[in-house]
């Protein structure tokens, strides 16, 4: 097996039960591989079965969800339940820059914090082939049972359809905040998505990926369509060829969908977020794309490898003028509350709830590098 | 006998940085006279077997060869196939470093035409000594710590045969030109002065003068053409692409934000790079600040690459102060710029000379495989005891003023951070800071680093802080490795003194 920190599982009825094991980390850490594939054993109820595991220096988690996505596979049960991690969401954060990292890749997912993104999507549907569905759910759920990326909001792509809420039931319990739905065009679709929620008793939050003509013309209703909705993203990859246009260096055959997003995210107060940027060599690039959408009303964009998160950060900070004037709000409301007084205004413009909390994320925006 | 850094060794024990006393006079050649070689200046011979069997190839005796043509290397295997042709048995090889190519080289240790390697062990041949293939024990040293071996006597080259891109038939060679040019030719002065005969192998022979010369031909007895000494393909490294992978680059970016908010990146800095992934990161994001600031380099060691040929041409650096050259920038550099200049590990590294150039380095960015509370360092052998990489310059390099192992705090669930090295091969005195993706750690000796940085926006982490969250991701501390083995390699400090053993693993 030639792919590092990885660990591969075989199952087989064998006559004899139990292991076999090869590891890169036999010298340091081969007793406890084997402690731990025989705890896991004995988990399961120690079936007869034969484990053959080939380790290229998989962490601990990596190895576990091998395991229960082989042996449950094999024994056709469900995977093993997990204690439930709640985290109430923050509805108001930064969603400048959101991470995709391949759910079935568990190399990447114990340093993606590390690269400061606003959020980390360990993503079940595009980056994950056909084959390898069942395996990545089990890891993604252990990787969001076990690892923590500070600062990052916790986010999800499920798959569409109904294997999208079964990715839900096995890995929201384990303190995601955000689901990324990918193909919405219904409301209706966001509505049973949001049900499965209600009934695990969770407030994980919602953003609908709009890819396709219907979804961006239902762009309103669905940003509408649920209270856990914060934010809508475009995907672009296919859309050009289903309204049956040609790609373009302009990307002149994309600005309605852009303008109809941004719209309806502003028309439902949420944020409109932008799609990826496939180039990851020019950073140059990377600005100025990002510095492109958020010309065009959007508060964030996709990337695909971190490189791209500082660039895209520089891109969407606030101008010299906004951060002062979000300094001005804030400083305005914060001593109206500390003097008792109810109503505030700062420059002749009245200050709510709402408006300071925008400020202060301003001011945020403008701190972080 | 225990040595001061607590390791067992069998002689020759590691006493402390400059603990060591030298005296006494510097290993001399045979002293030979111009009478015995031609007056025409033509020193061609038909073929390296003849060249061989005049040298007075016997049994037992020490070879050189070098590792200009990295990867590319055909010479080593066309030298020990006369030797086996010849019925010669238990040679030392004494090159400058193994390359995979050298995997080849196994059926000669294998039947005892080659008795041991003295040299930087890596690859299938570092595999097959770690398992205790050779019948006698490897000697690992740094590319200093070679040319010190050869000055001071501890090592007595019989025959140095040099692998020339260009040469003409009195002997004078350079590396620049010629089908198999690789750069500088700076690994072979040593033993172009001090082993006993030397034979230089070219597959571009030009009419005499080969001018500019890297080696003169007054050091060269006898001359050999052969069809091809190279691969091309090979001979230039396939990596000086800058690296996608985020882990290394923001290791490369800590390093290289420590070095701009410390004040070590200032007008006038020099810096040592490498062509390795974090290494040329690293270049990268100095080049970036450095233009940014408006500040020069007064000359970059290196591992020259395209990278480092831009800086010089685009006046960010002075010099470039070549040690090894990578790519076909760094050749074209080398062959047309006064300013890009070929060193050797004379000038570079030698410790029991007047001086050398990586005390003069401000800075030097460096790799390991292990690294332990105290700052010290291991970079030849992995977690396991395995030989995984040669020594190289990066003992010599220690000495710089700032010194920085840029390493990630753990690879494939391999902790670096340790308890205990696995293999001693650097002392903390010498190591100032490790940059990882997770935070840099300053060694508390450095007082100054230290407040240097005061207040920065660096993310300063103590040594503890990286081990204990390198451990929580990868299962706790490692188990304690019991090597029980026999020894089969001893790592040489730059003094000759030992610093630590290497034993055999099972396979």
């Amino acid at each position: 097996m030639n792919v590092r920190a990885d660990a591969w599982v075989a199952v087989t009825d064998a006559p004899r039960a139990g292991f076999s094991l090869t590891t890169s980390v036999e010298a340091i850490y081969g007793a406890s591989l084997r402690r731990q594939i025989t705890s896991t054993l004995a988990a399961f109820g120690n079936p007869g079965v034969h484990l053959e595991i080939h380790d290229s220096g998989a962490l601990p988690f990596v190895v576990e969800a091998r395991m229960e996505a082989a042996l449950c596979a094999f024994l056709c049960v469900p995977l093993p339940e997990l204690p439930a991690s709640r985290r109430r969401p923050d509805r108001h954060r930064l969603r400048r820059t959101r991470l995709y990292v391949p759910g079935n890749g568990p190399k990447q997912f114990a340093n993606a914090g590390l690269y400061g993104p606003d959020g980390l999507i360990l993503d079940l549907e595009d980056s994950v082939s056909p084959d390898a569905k069942w395996a990545a759910r089990a890891l993604v759920r252990r990787a969001f049972a076990t690892l923590e990326w500070p600062g990052c909001e916790r986010i999800i792509r499920i798959n569409d359809g109904p294997e999208g809420l079964e990715d839900l039931a096995a890995i929201a319990p384990q303190g995601i905040e955000a689901v990324l739905v990918p193909k919405v065009e219904e409301p209706e679709t966001i509505l049973s998505i949001a049900a499965l929620l209600d009934s695990l008793e969770l407030e994980t939050l919602l953003i609908p990926l709009l890819e396709t003509p219907l979804g961006i013309q239902n762009a309103y209703a669905i940003a509408k369509s649920s209270p856990r909705i914060v934010a809508l993203a475009i995907g672009l990859e296919d859309y050009a060829t289903e309204i049956r246009a040609e790609r373009s260096e302009s990307g002149n055959e994309t600005a309605f969908a852009h303008g109809q997003l941004v719209n309806a995210a502003r028309a439902a107060q949420v944020s409109p977020l932008a799609s990826v940027f496939p180039n990851i060599d020019d950073r140059d690039a990377v600005f100025r794309y990002a510095r492109r959408m958020r010309g065009l009303g959007f508060d964030g964009i996709g990337c695909i490898h971190p490189r791209q998160v500082r660039a895209a950060h520089a891109a969407l900070a606030p101008s010299v003028d906004e951060l002062e004037r979000a300094r001005l709000i804030v400083e305005g409301y914060e001593a109206a509350i500390a003097e008792g007084r109810g109503a505030v205004s700062v420059e002749g413009r009245m200050v709510d709830v709402p408006v300071y909390e925008r400020a202060r994320h301003v001011l945020a925006q403008g701190e972080i590098r | 006998m225990i040595n001061a850094v607590g390791r067992e060794v069998p002689h020759h024990p590691f006493a402390g940085v400059g603990a060591k006393l030298v005296s006494g006079r510097q290993a001399s050649p045979p002293i030979r006279s111009c009478e015995d070689y031609p007056g025409d200046g033509n020193k061609r011979v038909p073929d390296l077997m003849t060249a061989l069997k005049n040298a007075g190839l016997r049994d037992g005796m020490v070879i050189s060869t070098h590792h200009h043509l990295r990867n590319g290397d055909y010479l080593a295997a066309k030298l020990f196939a006369a030797a086996d042709a010849l019925g010669v048995r238990d040679l030392v090889w004494f090159p400058s470093a193994v390359f995979p190519c050298h995997a080849e080289l196994i059926p000669y240790l294998e039947r005892g035409v080659i008795h041991h390697i003295e040299g930087s062990l890596n690859g299938p041949v570092g595999d097959f000594a770690s398992e205790g293939g050779m019948k006698g024990i490897a000697v690992l040293r740094s590319h200093g710590g070679r040319y010190r071996a050869m000055q001071d006597g501890d090592v007595r080259v019989d025959i140095a045969v040099i692998a020339a891109p260009t040469a003409d038939p009195f002997g004078n060679m350079r590396g620049t030109t010629g089908p198999s040019a690789c750069g500088g030719l700076g690994f072979a002065v040593a033993d172009a002065q001090y082993a006993d005969h030397v034979i230089a192998v070219t597959d571009n022979l030009v009419r005499f003068p080969c001018a500019p010369w890297q080696i003169q031909g007054n050091y060269i007895d006898q001359v050999v053409v052969v069809d091809r000494i190279g691969d091309p393909s090979k001979i230039l490294s396939g990596t000086t692409e800058l690296t996608r992978s985020p882990e290394r680059l923001l290791v490369a970016e800590h390093a290289a934000r420590f070095v701009a908010a410390s004040g070590v990146l200032r007008e006038g800095w020099s810096f040592q790079a490498g062509a390795g992934g974090i290494s040329l990161a690293f270049t990268l994001f100095v080049r970036d600040l450095m233009r940014e600031r408006g500040v020069r380099a007064r000359f970059v060691r290196g591992g020259s690459t395209r990278y480092l040929v831009e800086m010089l041409e685009t006046g960010l650096t002075d010099f470039i102060l070549d040690g090894q050259t990578f790519d076909l920038d760094g050749i074209r550099s080398m062959r047309e710029n006064a300013n890009h200049i070929m060193t050797s590990p004379f000038n570079s590294y030698n410790y029991h000379g007047k001086g050398n150039l990586a005390s003069l380095l401000d800075c030097a960015v460096l790799g390991a495989t292990e690294v332990d509370l105290e700052f010290n360092a291991n970079v030849v052998t992995h977690s396991d005891g395995r030989m995984l990489h040669g020594i190289g310059g990066w003992q010599d390099a220690l000495f710089s003023r700032c010194t920085i192992l840029a390493v990630p705090t753990f690879r494939n669930r391999v902790p670096i951070v340790r308890e205990r090295l696995t293999t001693f091969c650097g002392p903390e005195t010498l190591v100032d800071v490790i940059a990882t993706e997770r935070g840099i750690a300053i060694n508390p000796r450095r007082t100054d680093l230290l407040a240097a940085v005061a207040g920065s926006d660096l993310p300063l982490k103590s040594l503890e802080e990286l081990k204990a969250e390198a451990e929580a991701l990868c299962g706790g501390p490692p188990e304690s490795l019991e090597l029980s083995g026999p020894v089969i390699g001893h790592v040489t400090w730059v003094d000759g003194t030992l610093l630590d053993v290497v034993r055999q693993v099972t396979a």
